[in-house]
Order: structure tokens, then C-alpha cells, then sequence
């Protein structure tokens, strides 16, 4: 027996089209205490880390572990149906080997998604020695990388005790965003030792559509590391987490 | 005889009137597509569809007998359909004119419910009854993707003869399927003599759909008359290459769970009684299993007829793999593909012939490298199976590739 049930969709669908932006499949690791999916870009230049307990959900049974292998394209195009005032509900039909997405508000309405067989990846577990930390509202994060795609394909992050900052710089310009110390939206900063890097915008944008303008976002860098992005999603109950491998400028 | 030139033809396809198709497949998508792809013929599939035949008759005009041109974009079509018999083995029929296309269908109504529901006619004749009634027109007849595990011939019989008893001789192409190529297919003694056609079978009018598999055809003029005689081999007309996805990349290369798509070796699905261990699925006997049951040879012996086979890979494939998408129709990927052919001509040309040097001034460093591993066979294939198509992977060793764009890998990081 498999059943998940969200009060909305709205958590469960940003979170799957994040993460479909960067995979196509995807193993759900289903315990009695909640549900785990750690993935990595065929390209291996980005690793997604998601966690949801089950303080997540207004309903959640499993009652034995089990792995469920999603082709997340065809989650995605299911969970672009669903309203924002939809309840949400997930439940395994074992025997057919498909999950049941329904969605109910005004009418109920069911989609059935075939499960994959999807072969277990070795996964890297980096070992980072992020140097500088900081809380930024996303809003600010999603805009300066949306002024960035305009000149360039990279953008690099700075944390200094001064601040935030992005920069990109190509033949055709050149963009800035600074965030000093004691801006509103530069909610925590936490530096031990300067740090900066440079990353590509596309795979920031896919990752950041996870996440409210208004909310924060955990950024940890440290010179030429992956940057490490940290949402709070579910109140802070569960994780979604980001890693992005560097790009290193040619000298 | 006379001077010989070199077109290349698609001659499987289906129009928006086939089940799971587009609703982009018309003839003017299809045309424009073709051009870019660089494809000189197109067979204009489901031609025994009445509206299908009604938008041919419409928006192409007749250049020669049983040939066809889009007037804007010069593209050529022959006339063609995909007949499913009453074992459910897929035929393709090339047909010489609109009369016998009017004709042949009068004649396969007799035997059909649902030729107008349907661009994929289904028929209840047997293989040689169809053969009588296509040449009794005609056309010429083959069996579709040969030895996919759902509607092809070898699915059903163990010999071409047996499917086709009597009427075997006409039987003068065989289409190879995404997932078979000549070195599997040439391991078969009774095939020899056979001409191979490989053809892309698309859905969707997109670059790495329509023209996916092609053929190459020393032909002396563009027509249809020409592309039948190289078919027959006639007159020095043939097939000078055969150009198609490697085999792994094909949806039923290997033995696999139509569900859940989990692989199996053959001897494991036997054991398992053909049922999936995990999910109870189906699983449906890959083509590389069955090619290893039909064989009669260890090694492929090709005939001195038989032209090289040109394994490829969509180029959309390749370049979307540069940037770390796995969807070959996101807008980037889209947008360089469109770069790279029209600056090379076509696709083939970007994927084989170009110099990456010139690759890297249009599409970027990264992408020229992905193009060069591509060539050197660096990029790793996970087969396909069960339905679900194979898919390039870059190998986590192939680190100069990602140095040269500066891009890192998590995995350096472990």
C-alpha cells in the first residue's frame, strides 16, 4: 500500500518541474518516514537532492519501502494539468506497476503513469569545503540571472564580508547584481573565507523555478567548488538541494 | 549508360491520419523538414487514406510518372503505404501512379474495416495474398522493420519464404527497422539476394524523427521509375548506402519488459516465461535476440550488392547531450541545429564530414567536442529496448571533452 495525499499540488508540481528540466528519470526511495530522490544530469554536471518527510503530507502510507522509478517528462506533463487549488493524491496500483495522480477540487480527475525500471547510477558524493554561505531572497537571484542570460552563458558568484555578487561578461556585455551587507534582501551572510565562481545560467534558471520570488535561497560556494543551492520547501520540513558543477575560465 | 547521381530518400512514413502521429505531419511540414534534413525523396506514407490522398493530389504536382514535388520546396515524393496483414505483419507498398493507388484501394477495401479510420490500412489477407494484389497493380512489396517483436515479419516467421511462400520471389526489399542494421541482418543466408531499405518510420515531422534512417540512391534522374530500378538493382541504379541509427539506439534492440522496460538476457526471459519479474509486463523479444536466432552465420557475410550502412545518431541528440538535456526539441538545441545544417548543408554532413573547427565557430566549443566524440565513438550507447528508444551517454571518463569548455564535472569533485 502506497498513498500520498498534499492539501495542494503546487508543492509536488515545482518541484517536479525543476527537476525534469534537469532529468528524464528519476528512483523514488519510499519509507515509512517520508520520501528521498537523489539524481544526477546524464551530463553529470548537476545533482539533485530531494527529501520530503512525512510531516510534508496530510495523509502519507507506506508501509514498506519501496523504489519507484518515474519517467519524470511524463510526471511533469501530468502535473502541468494540476490547479493550484487541487488536493493532491498519489497512490501505487502494484499489481498494474503504475502510480495514480489524481487531483480533486471542483471534479476529480485521475492520470495513470506506467513505472520505469531505472538501473541504479553511482552517485558522487562530493566532498566540499564550501567557505562562504548566504541567505538571498530568490526573486533577486531569478532576476539577476535572467539580466545575465541576456549577454552571456555563465555567470559568477561572489561572497565577500562586503556581499553578494553576480557577474557576466561576454563580446556582447556585460551585467552586474550586488547584494551589500545590510540589504534587505541579503538575509544572512556567513564568510570565511572570500569566495567566487562561475557557473552556467541555463542549468540556475531550470533550478530556480523550484522556488517563490519571495522565499530564501541557501547559496554555498567556495573558489572554483559547485555551488550548492538549498530551498526550503514544505515550510522547512523537507529538502530540495542543488549542486552545480563550476566552469572553469580559461586563463 | 547514363551518368549516375547520388539522393537520398526516406520512403516510411505516416501522415496526421495514422494513430500516434503528429498533427504537424502534413505534406507542406513534411517537404520543408525534408529539405533541411537533406533528403531529395520522401515516401508519402498512408496513401491509401482518402484525405491523405486528397491533400497529395492537392499540394504536389506530378514531375514524371509516379513522382511527385512539393513546388516550394522541391522536395520529391513516390507513393507509398503501410499495410498490416491478418497475422499483423507491416508491409510497405511503393505504388506507380494515383490510378493504382485508387485502384489497389478499391481492391484492399474488399478486406478491410477500417480504411478510412486509419493511414496504417489493416487487411485480412494473408503476406502472398497481399503480394498477389500489389503486383497485380503494380507496386512493389516488402516487409516493414523486419524483426521488431510487435508487427513485423520475423516476429511471426522464422524464413521470408515462409511468410511469403510462393510469392517470395517479388519480394525484392527488406526495410531493416531502427534496430537492426546490415552487419546483424547480413548474418541471415536467405537475405542475401535481398536489397535493404532503411527507413525512418517517423511520427513527427522534427530532425531527429523524419529521415533518422535514410537511404542513398545512385539514381539517373530523381523519379520514381529510377528508385524502383535501384531497388531491383536494374541498370547499375542501386542503394549505395544505408544510413540508420546504431542499432542500440532502436526502441526493440534488446529483450525487454514492454511495461517496465527492464532488460533481459534471452535466456532469462525463457526461464521467466516472457512475464517481467518485477512488474509482470510483457517483455518482447528484442531484435538482437531474434537476428541470433535466425542466423546462420557467426560474422555478417555481406553479398558484393550490399552498400555500407552508415551508423548515425540524430544530430539533435548529440548537440542536446553537449549541453546536458536529454530533449534533442529544446529551443537551444533547436536553435544550434538549425545553425549547424544550414551552414554545412545537412545533417549527415554536421555529423560526419564537417571540420570541428568549423562546427566550433557555429555551435560552440562544446558541442564540436560532443561532435568529435560522437566520430571517434567515444560517446557511450545504452540500448534500447521494450519500447523505449536507446540513448547516448557521455562516459564519465571522457573528461578532455568537458575540459575543453571549461565545463567540471561533479564527479571530479568526488
Amino acid at each position: 500500500m502506497v498513498r500520498m495525499r498534499m492539501s495542494d499540488s503546487k508543492l509536488w508540481k515545482t518541484c517536479v518541474s525543476a527537476i525534469a528540466s534537469l532529468i528524464d528519470e528519476a528512483a523514488f526511495k519510499l519509507t515509512p518516514e517520508g520520501i528521498k530522490m537523489k539524481a544526477m544530469d546524464p551530463s553529470h554536471v548537476a545533482l539533485v537532492d530531494f527529501e520530503l518527510p512525512t510531516a510534508a503530507f496530510i495523509e502519507y502510507d507506506v508501509k514498506q519501502p519501496a523504489i519507484l522509478g518515474v519517467d519524470l517528462t511524463e510526471m511533469n506533463k501530468i502535473m502541468a494539468r494540476a490547479k493550484a487549488e487541487d488536493e493532491f493524491i498519489l497512490d501505487l496500483n502494484e499489481e498494474k506497476n503504475r502510480l495514480i495522480l489524481t487531483f480533486r477540487s471542483a471534479s476529480t480527475r485521475r492520470f495513470s503513469l506506467p513505472l520505469v525500471d531505472i538501473s541504479e547510477a553511482e552517485l558522487p558524493e562530493p566532498k566540499l569545503q564550501f567557505t562562504a554561505t548566504a541567505d538571498v531572497t530568490a526573486g533577486i537571484i531569478q532576476d539577476g540571472l535572467r539580466d545575465a542570460e541576456i549577454v552571456g552563458d555563465n555567470v559568477k558568484f561572489e561572497l565577500t564580508e562586503e556581499g553578494f555578487f553576480m557577474y557576466t561578461e561576454s563580446e556582447t556585455g556585460a551585467t552586474e547584481l550586488k547584494l551589500h551587507k545590510g540589504d534587505p534582501a541579503l538575509l544572512k551572510l556567513n564568510v570565511k573565507q572570500p569566495a567566487r565562481a562561475m557557473f552556467n545560467i541555463k542549468y540556475l534558471i531550470d533550478m530556480t523555478k523550484a522556488v517563490g520570488s519571495a522565499d530564501a535561497i541557501t547559496i554555498s560556494i567556495g573558489s572554483n567548488l559547485p555551488i550548492q543551492l538549498d530551498f526550503p520547501i514544505a515550510e522547512g520540513k523537507g529538502r530540495l538541494r542543488f549542486l552545480l558543477a563550476p566552469r572553469i575560465e580559461a586563463e | 549508360m547514363s551518368e549516375l547521381f547520388v539522393y537520398s530518400a526516406d520512403l516510411h512514413i505516416h501522415g496526421c491520419y495514422s494513430g500516434a502521429t503528429s498533427n504537424r505531419m502534413v505534406i507542406s511540414t513534411i517537404a520543408q523538414q525534408a529539405k533541411l534534413k537533406g533528403l531529395s525523396f520522401i515516401g508519402t506514407g498512408d496513401v491509401l487514406h482518402p484525405k491523405w490522398f486528397e491533400g497529395i493530389k492537392a499540394d504536389l504536382t506530378e514531375v514524371a510518372e509516379g513522382t511527385y514535388e512539393h513546388p516550394r520546396y522541391g522536395t520529391r515524393f513516390v507513393l507509398t503505404v503501410e499495410v498490416e496483414d491478418k497475422r499483423r505483419v507491416h508491409h510497405l507498398f511503393i505504388l506507380p501512379s494515383l490510378s493504382a493507388v485508387e485502384d489497389l484501394r478499391k481492391d484492399l477495401a474488399k478486406h478491410s474495416i477500417d480504411m478510412d479510420a486509419d493511414g496504417r490500412a489493416r487487411v485480412e489477407l494473408s503476406a502472398p495474398e497481399l503480394v498477389e494484389t500489389a503486383t497485380a497493380h503494380g507496386c512493389l512489396i516488402g516487409p516493414c522493420h523486419a524483426f521488431t517483436p510487435w508487427t513485423s515479419m520475423y516476429k511471426e516467421f522464422d524464413s521470408i519464404r515462409a511468410c511469403y511462400e510462393d510469392r517470395t520471389r517479388d519480394i525484392k526489399f527488406l526495410e531493416l527497422g531502427l534496430s537492426a542494421d546490415t552487419f546483424m541482418a547480413d548474418r541471415i543466408r536467405e537475405l542475401s539476394d535481398v536489397t535493404f531499405l532503411s527507413n525512418s518510420d517517423a511520427h513527427s515531422p522534427w530532425p531527429d524523427k523524419l529521415g533518422r534512417e535514410f537511404n542513398r540512391f545512385a539514381l539517373a534522374e530523381p523519379t520514381y521509375e529510377e528508385i524502383i530500378k535501384a531497388i531491383e538493382r536494374r541498370n547499375g541504379r542501386k542503394v549505395v548506402l544505408n544510413v540508420g541509427f546504431d542499432p542500440r539506439l532502436g526502441k526493440y534492440h534488446r529483450s525487454a519488459c514492454s511495461r517496465c522496460f527492464k532488460q533481459f538476457k534471452l535466456e532469462e526471459a525463457k526461464m521467466l516465461e516472457w512475464r517481467c519479474d518485477k512488474c509482470r509486463g510483457l517483455i518482447k523479444k528484442g531484435v538482437w535476440d531474434r537476428v541470433n536466432e535466425l542466423a546462420d552465420y557467426p560474422e555478417p557475410r555481406h553479398p558484393p550488392h550490399r552498400p555500407n550502412y552508415l551508423r548515425i545518431a540524430p544530430l539533435a541528440e548529440v548537440v542536446a547531450l553537449a549541453f546536458g538535456h536529454t530533449d534533442a526539441h529544446a529551443p537551444e538545441v533547436q536553435d544550434l541545429w538549425g545553425k549547424l545544417v544550414n551552414r554545412f548543408g545537412n545533417e549527415i554532413a554536421v555529423l560526419i564530414d564537417a571540420p570541428i573547427d568549423g562546427v566550433a565557430q557555429v555551435a560552440g566549443r562544446r558541442v564540436a567536442a560532443m561532435v568529435k566524440a560522437f566520430r571517434e565513438q567515444q560517446l557511450r550507447v545504452m540500448p534500447g529496448g521494450g519500447g523505449r528508444y536507446g540513448h547516448l551517454e557521455v562516459p564519465p571518463d571522457l573528461v578532455e571533452v568537458r575540459e575543453n569548455s571549461g565545463q567540471k564535472t561533479l564527479m571530479e569533485f568526488g
